[in-house]
């Protein structure tokens, strides 16, 4: 090394690139000299893998035998990537590939690092005897992780890139066999339309691919567990990815799929079947049982049996205002707690409960503010409300519940049987990706296999 | 036969309990209803076999579209102008029996404005969607709720307190020439077909009409209306049975569940009938509003390219059910349901020829 000559010129593309990526303090462009032959590295140090970059890259050139080798062998790598224009170099960079200039030749090969390729616990949907590992932050580990599952070839991958400044991968997964062509084309059509200027998240990405924009329920469902994907691909539905988040997002999806929790796949049939009615008691609880209350107390107190009407007169004696304000008032505070405990770090929310749940409910009745009967439905409703499988369908009967409880009090006993056949209605209208979202299905075993249409 | 046109027939047969028919049934009771009612039946059900296989002949076409287009406007206009009449006045029919029964029965301190209001919110929402999402609501609600009327119907045929010597006295009662009023009434429970003037769009197959679905539509028919006219008399006797204003909810109270969460049946009853209610007045005014919609049509009432023509009718038709609850008394509610009942016959003649009209213009 000491006969070192001067350096020679690098090509003028590279030169102005780097211009173009400075004053970046990663922006590295190295010759790689040996005796009369050189070859040049741009890339961003930030981005790549540098054992990685050792390895393929620069130890090669010094131990093949003439630059025309080298040049075959880079060309010859598995993550090399075409080059389609000049503009788009820079982005390949700072997406981790590094620029090989050699004899004359460009070569783009991808040697990015990724630090969020982890595959982690399932936290949202978890279940006792199904599958423990969710999916990565890293879509490369996402997508091998259901190709591991779902050894089919019929399975496809279609890469699509964000428009927006991450310029994220999105990838549309589908069984070739069993998927919907006219869904997959709304679904790519959605897709290309998008023209946000961040987008993060597979929960952002469902915002901006539901079409519209005030919605209450969701038309694509949110899961972290491969075997939901898998079984969803096998029911013809498609999946789609981004880079950097560790959710999918499955479409199109109707009213059941999101009461169908994996476990149902891995118990007997009764045990599933009483889970199933169990879930369904526990949404329709959830739903009403404010606004049953205040129809019962407010409008119609004799349609209960005598005994039960004066027990729950009884227990409302003292309280100084009507019972919407009693519901609302208790509603409220369950709410702001169920808030509380999500938001706040795990060591503090179990105080936040006791304190909450236990000492104000207590205090609440013995202050004659609101009835013992209506502690015990708030806590019903809340309980009742976790019963729901995936939390998104759970956030939007929460809300329900409100409007409901609206009608009832304007309305009486009659607003709210119609305000349910109002909420029934809104659903049936609704739709996911052309597919009706709320009818009965008879033919098909299971929910979510299939969504045939008329 | 789809499923979906079942439901259409039996939504409407059910309904017909909370629609004055068995007021003016019972009214009838001593002068010739029974015998209009067999009548009905038999009649109904030809009816109804005509009108499938009529439709049979062009499908996934709304009868509008089918009148526009092979007769002449001014045929088609008072003829679909005479439909949208007959099903806003069931839809009518329905809604203002229901508000009165509700407030008598149920909530008697509640204004009447405020009950009717809250039909009308939902049913104007309901209304103006697709015609499909109707279909597969009519289907919900008839899985909610009919197991519960099922419930209760068994309930009111074992209770011992039904006493069959009424019933067979009112048998007595055959020999009488068949009334005319009381035939329009029973006929009205197989008036669901006809709501195929629109649904018959999504019905893109043909309907299979054997001996086996007329024999179901018949027979229900005749089970439906032998519960409808005897069960009341069985509870209440034959004698005084014409001055109930509403025998079938007044008879609901002479039941009891002696273990139940709710003791008195009547009011699961009226809530049982409410969801059936709602669904059939859902469906006559949807069909009524696309009526109206194919004969009025202002292109030129625009909002952000949403039509606005159909809102106005939704608001039109409000503002019509506010006012009559409030205006009509319990008796011309009785006598406006009498004449529109009686003219359901007619209503099924200028259907059946005008569609067989349509259909010879067609082979031309």
């Amino acid at each position: 090394m000491t006969n070192l000559k001067e350096k020679p010129n690098p090509p003028k593309l590279m030169s102005e690139l780097k211009e173009q990526l400075s004053p970046s303090f990663d922006v590295l462009l190295i010759p790689l000299q040996l005796e009369e032959e050189a070859a040049f590295l741009l890339y961003l140090k930030t981005a790549v893998d540098g054992d990685k970059l050792q390895n393929m890259i620069i130890k090669p050139f010094f131990e093949m035998k003439s630059m025309q080798h080298y040049a075959s062998y880079v060309q010859s790598s598995p993550d090399i990537l075409e080059i389609k224009s000049e503009e788009k170099i820079p982005l390949e960079l700072t997406k981790g590939s590094v620029l090989i200039a050699v004899q004359h030749q460009f070569f783009l090969i991808d040697v990015k690092k990724v630090n969020t390729s982890t595959v982690q616990q399932t936290l949202m949907e978890p279940t006792v005897y199904g599958p423990q590992q969710a999916l990565s932050e890293d879509i490369l580990t996402n997508l091998n992780i259901i190709r591991h599952r779902y050894k089919e070839p019929t399975l496809k991958i279609e890469i699509l890139e964000l428009k927006d400044k991450t310029h994220n991968d999105i990838a549309i997964i589908y069984d070739d066999q069993t998927v919907k062509p006219a869904i997959l084309k709304t679904i790519r059509k959605r897709l290309e339309g998008l023209d946000s200027p961040l987008i993060q998240s597979a929960g952002e990405l469902q915002l901006y691919l539901n079409g519209k924009k005030f919605t209450l329920f969701p038309t694509l469902m949110l899961t972290e567990r491969p075997d939901r994907i898998c079984y969803n691909l096998d029911a013809g539905k498609v999946i789609i990815m981004i880079d950097g988040s560790p959710h999918a997002l499955i479409a199109p999806v109707v009213f059941f799929d999101f009461m169908v929790s994996m476990e149902d796949n891995y118990h007997l049939f009764w045990i599933t079947s009483f889970t199933l009615v169990l879930r369904y008691f526990g949404l329709i609880t959830c739903l009403i049982l404010p606004a049953l209350y205040v129809a019962i107390t407010s409008y119609n107190p004799d349609i209960f049996r005598t005994e039960l009407a004066l027990t729950v007169a009884g227990s409302r004696i003292g309280v100084p205002y009507p019972s919407f304000i009693e519901v609302l008032f208790m509603l409220i505070f369950m709410e702001l707690l169920t808030e509380a405990s999500i938001r706040l770090p795990k060591a503090i929310s179990a105080t936040a409960t006791t304190v909450g749940g236990l000492i104000l409910g207590s205090a609440a009745t013995e202050a004659a503010l609101t009835s013992n009967i209506m502690i015990i439905i708030v806590s019903a409703v809340a309980i009742s409300s976790f019963v729901i499988p995936i939390n998104e369908m759970s956030f939007s009967i929460r809300f329900c519940r409100y409007i409901l409880l609206a009608f009832t009090t304007f309305f009486g006993t009659v607003g709210f049987i119609l305000g349910f056949l109002g909420i029934l209605m809104f659903l049936i209208n609704k739709e996911s990706f052309g597919e009706p979202y709320l009818k009965m299905y008879w033919k098909s075993r299971r929910s979510e296999k299939g969504v045939k249409s008329e | 036969m789809s499923r979906f046109l079942y439901y259409l027939i039996f939504l409407t047969m059910i309904s017909n309990i909370v629609a004055s028919v068995p007021k003016i049934l019972l009214f009838e009771s001593k002068t010739g209803a029974i015998p209009s009612m067999f009548a009905a039946v038999i009649i109904g059900t030809i009816f109804v076999f005509i009108l499938v296989k009529l439709f049979n002949a062009f499908p996934g076409k709304s009868f509008p579209d089918m009148l526009k287009q092979y007769t002449p406007k001014w045929f088609a206009y008072p003829v679909l102008f005479y439909l949208f009449l007959c099903w806003f006045g069931a839809g009518l029919i329905t809604l203002i029996t229901y508000v009165f029964l509700f407030i008598t029965f149920f909530a008697p301190e509640t204004s009447i404005v405020i009950t009717t209001l809250a039909f009308v919110l939902v049913i104007s929402f309901g209304i103006l969607m697709k015609s499909r999402s109707m279909l597969y609501m009519a289907e919900i609600v008839l899985v909610l709720f009919v197991p519960l009327i099922f419930f209760l119907l068994i309930k009111f045929y074992v209770n011992p307190k039904l006493d069959w010597d009424f019933i067979k006295i009112a048998m007595m009662h055959i020999n009488h020439v068949p009334s005319y009023w009381a035939f329009g009434a029973a006929l009205y429970i197989f008036m669901g077909i006809a709501d195929l003037v629109i649904f018959n769009e999504l019905f893109t197959k043909k309907h299979k009409m054997g001996w086996k679905q007329v024999l179901v539509i018949g027979l229900s028919g005749a089970a439906i209306l032998f519960t409808t006219f005897f069960v009341p008399i069985g509870y209440n006797g034959v004698e005084q049975i014409a001055e109930l204003t509403f025998p079938w909810i007044s008879t609901s109270d002479s039941i009891r569940m002696k273990y139940g969460l709710i003791e008195r049946v009547i009011f699961i009853f009226i809530l049982a009938f409410l969801g059936i209610a709602f669904v059939s007045l859902l469906l006559h005014w949807h069909v009524a509003l696309k009526l109206l919609e194919s004969i009025f049509q202002f292109k030129r009432l625009k909002w952000k390219d949403k039509m606005l023509a159909p809102y106005i009718f939704v608001v039109i038709f409000g503002i019509i059910s506010l006012v009559l609850t409030r205006k009509l008394t319990q008796y011309q509610l009785f006598s406006l349901s009498n004449y529109f009942f009686g003219s359901i016959p007619i209503f099924f003649v200028v259907l059946i020829s005008s569609l067989v009209l349509v259909k010879r213009r067609a082979k031309l």
